[in-house]
């Protein structure tokens, strides 16, 4: 109330309105709205309707959705696996890459011998096409050529040498590990990035004051990475819960054995377009799509709520 | 089975065959022209139709029609689209395509003298053999669950031992009847 007073009172030299600056947003408006909002909108809208002929589309509320969670024969037990195992596939990245990407963050920003070396290695994956690391990583693990068996061998651990691509119980995981060791820089060039820019001075100060290595880890950098975690956790959730084509690329859109690595985007991917002889039902791949929505939109909110309680420093 | 065949692909399977790391490889007539090819002179290959369960039972051979031909109801040429279905038809074809495409045959009732052995071994069982229809193409799988996919996961199930050949029979066959109108009811 105090703020609309005080505007009323305030005298009426307005600014004419400024034309420019919707003539500078609208590129990126239209482009941004023609290719990310207004398709992200229609594809929710989709999941409220059914196809009744051809080219016919009839509302139906929630139908969709209810068949969705509630279909007992078929979806409901697809839907749920594939939400574990998209889960299952986001924590093994979180913890499997998260830290080891950190790890060696703090190992090549001290002065390391070959660091850009190392650096320039470990980030070369993620740009390598997945079919390739793909291709490449089926033959390390093949239980017929592979390198991987042949090591086992020789150390006397050919017991332990199992087809990890094929059981049921190793596959999601197997596959999760693969895209944590392809895009392992990605993170690790966040936290190298945040670690050069820590300024030195503190670092001096500390060993001054008698600080360890380690101490200086723990009380120095870590703290100042927090942000930089969060932010790193947040792309590993949106990249990794909507995990497809290492999945597609190494088990194909059945996501073998036994819908064992089928995660939300591979049900999706079948429910949507249809796979193999199965007809496409983009109503019913809308439905699952916005549940996949619903469910990122949580884990942002989520964070936003967690970064606020993460303290940030001012340098 | 290899070991850790549950994670071998197809074309692992054909170079383990064809580099000689496997005696026995089960397939159709349509690896013919690439065994022809890989193995080449290296060893000599034969062929023997799928086991029957006891001595004197019936065998049967799956026909995959991936190849019909059919003429459109409102063609404006309709003679001509007969003439040519009929000359498909025909012995002339059956030897023209059968020699062609070594594995691959006509879908007529033509006894044709293929130049290549193996085909001459393939065609011999329909003989002595009954027709068995591919089973899940293609109608059959265009609803949830696809039986295509539905077939593939239940042979490895059973294949690893994790079910019998009757229970992913019975699985198969509800997928189908839970959907599937001509199968509901029954």
């Amino acid at each position: 109330m105090t703020a609309s007073l005080s505007q009323q009172g305030q005298p009426k030299n307005r600014k004419p309105f400024p034309l420019h600056i919707v003539v500078f947003l609208a590129p990126a408006v239209v482009i941004y709205g023609l290719f990310m909002i207004y398709p992200l909108f229609d594809s929710l809208r989709l999941g409220f309707f059914v196809q009744v002929t051809r080219g016919v589309e009839q509302f139906v509320g929630t139908q969709n959705y209810l068949t969705l969670l509630t279909d007992e024969a078929i979806l409901q037990p697809r839907l749920l696996n594939a939400l574990k195992n998209s889960f299952l596939f986001f924590a093994v990245n979180m913890l499997v890459q998260n830290p080891i990407a950190l790890f060696l963050a703090a190992a090549l920003s001290t002065k390391t011998r070959g660091g850009l070396l190392y650096r320039v290695l470990i980030f070369s994956p993620a740009i390598l096409s997945l079919a390739i690391a793909g291709f490449v990583w089926r033959l390390v693990l093949s239980p017929l050529w592979g390198v991987v068996y042949d090591i086992l061998k020789a150390l006397g651990l050919g017991a332990y040498a199992q087809p990890w691509l094929g059981l049921e119980s190793t596959a999601l995981i197997t596959l999760a590990l693969i895209s944590a060791w392809q895009y392992l820089g990605i993170p690790m060039m966040l936290y190298f990035a945040t670690l050069i820019s820590i300024p030195n001075e503190l670092f001096e100060a500390a060993y001054v004051d008698g600080a360890t290595d380690w101490q200086i880890f723990w009380r120095i950098k870590l703290p100042l990475l927090m942000p930089m975690v969060g932010i790193v956790s947040l792309l590993t959730y949106i990249g990794n819960f909507n995990a497809f084509d290492v999945i597609f690329a190494l088990k194909g859109a059945d996501a073998g054995p036994n819908y064992a690595s089928d995660t939300m985007m591979t049900f999706f991917y079948r429910t949507f377009f249809g796979s193999g002889f199965q007809k496409a039902d983009p109503h019913m791949g809308a439905a699952v799509a916005g549940t996949m929505f619903v469910i990122l939109l949580a884990g942002v909110l989520l964070y936003l709520l967690i970064r606020r309680r993460i303290r940030s420093y001012e340098l | 089975m290899p070991d850790g065949y549950q994670a071998v692909s197809y074309p692992d399977m054909q170079n383990l065959f064809t580099l000689g790391g496997s005696a026995v490889y089960p397939a159709g007539s349509w690896e013919i022209s690439i065994f022809n090819q890989l193995v080449g002179d290296d060893f000599a290959i034969g062929a023997f139709p799928p086991p029957v369960p006891e001595e004197g039972a019936d065998c049967f051979i799956n026909d995959h029609m991936d190849m019909g031909m059919a003429m459109n109801a409102d063609t404006q040429h309709p003679e001509e689209a007969q003439l040519f279905l009929e000359w498909l038809g025909s012995a002339e074809f059956a030897e023209l395509w059968n020699n062609a495409l070594p594995g691959f045959f006509a879908m007529s009732n033509h006894v044709v003298e293929a130049s290549d052995p193996m085909v001459q071994v393939y065609a011999g069982w329909r003989q002595h053999c009954g027709s068995s229809p591919r089973n899940a193409y293609a109608i059959i799988s265009r609803g949830e669950p696809n039986t295509d996919s539905e077939l593939i996961r239940v042979t490895q199930l059973v294949m690893n031992g994790e079910m019998t050949p009757e229970e992913a029979g019975e699985t198969v066959q509800a997928g189908l009847a839970s959907w599937y109108e001509p199968q509901m009811g029954e």
